[in-house]
């Protein structure tokens, strides 16, 4: 159980950094990362 | 610039867009996709209030009596996962409105607020055009979620934790050491509070 609940919130905290490192705020026509978002535009 | 004569109105598409028609067009657009964004945002806070009403009352059952099993605060991570799940789904909505307003307001306000008629992005029309056509969302699910974990979830996570780490301590008897915690509760030393306990096992 305690390996379980470890890998459970092991998971959830690198979700979370990762999370937090997206391209969330800012200028969409700025480089850092947004740029990628711009991608789904053209599907 | 003179107004074309539309006394002989043919087909709309037979006169081009003044300017003022073209600005007049886009600002209600531009008002139209902010009251969607809106929507979508409010449509985010109720999937935290019950996450958090549901940590609540988890936590409050498992503390009301020593006996009751730590297992349901565990239970109470499945649920919350749940209501992350809904709420990444409802985040992933927003954001195709939101991607909207941001270039409307990147590309079409910041040039007439400025006065200098440049859009920092020369297609800007183009991919709203596409994406009016062709709805895509601007996030996979696993990114949605992944924000709204850093930004609210992952709090609501770390209160279980604590308080499961506090309960196994406490209960069914309060343990004397760390290590002690993680001991089925008829491993634990004599009880002080006076109970004989029935707490699972962690290990």
């Amino acid at each position: 159980m305690l390996a379980l609940v470890a890998a459970f919130y092991s998971v959830s905290l690198g979700l979370a950094i990762w999370g937090g490192r997206l391209p969330h705020h800012g200028a969409i026509h700025e480089v850092h990362g947004l740029e990628r978002q711009l991608d789904h535009w053209k599907r | 610039m003179p107004e074309p004569d539309r006394s002989l109105e043919g087909a709309f598409e037979d006169y081009p867009l003044t300017r003022s028609e073209y600005i007049a067009a886009m600002v209600h657009f531009y008002r139209g996709e902010r009251s969607r964004a809106d929507a979508w945002r409010s449509r985010l806070d109720p999937t935290t209030n019950w996450a958090v009403v549901t940590t609540g009352g988890m936590l409050s059952f498992a503390f009301s009596h020593p006996d009751n099993s730590h297992v349901t605060l565990l239970l109470a991570n499945l649920l919350v996962v749940v209501f992350l799940g809904i709420e990444a789904r409802r985040f992933r909505y927003f954001d195709v409105w939101r991607a909207r307003v941001r270039m409307l307001e990147e590309n079409f306000y910041i040039p007439i607020i400025r006065r200098n008629l440049v859009s920092p992005r020369q297609d800007w029309r183009e991919r709203v055009a596409d994406d009016l056509d062709r709805p895509t969302f601007k996030l996979t699910f696993l990114q949605a979620v992944a924000i709204r974990l850093r930004y609210n979830y992952i709090w609501i996570f770390l209160v279980i934790l604590l308080t499961w780490i506090a309960k196994i301590h406490l209960h069914p008897t309060p343990a004397t050491t760390p290590a002690g915690s993680l001991r089925a509760p008829a491993d634990r030393p004599a009880h002080r509070l006076g109970h004989a306990g029935a707490g699972g096992r962690v290990l």
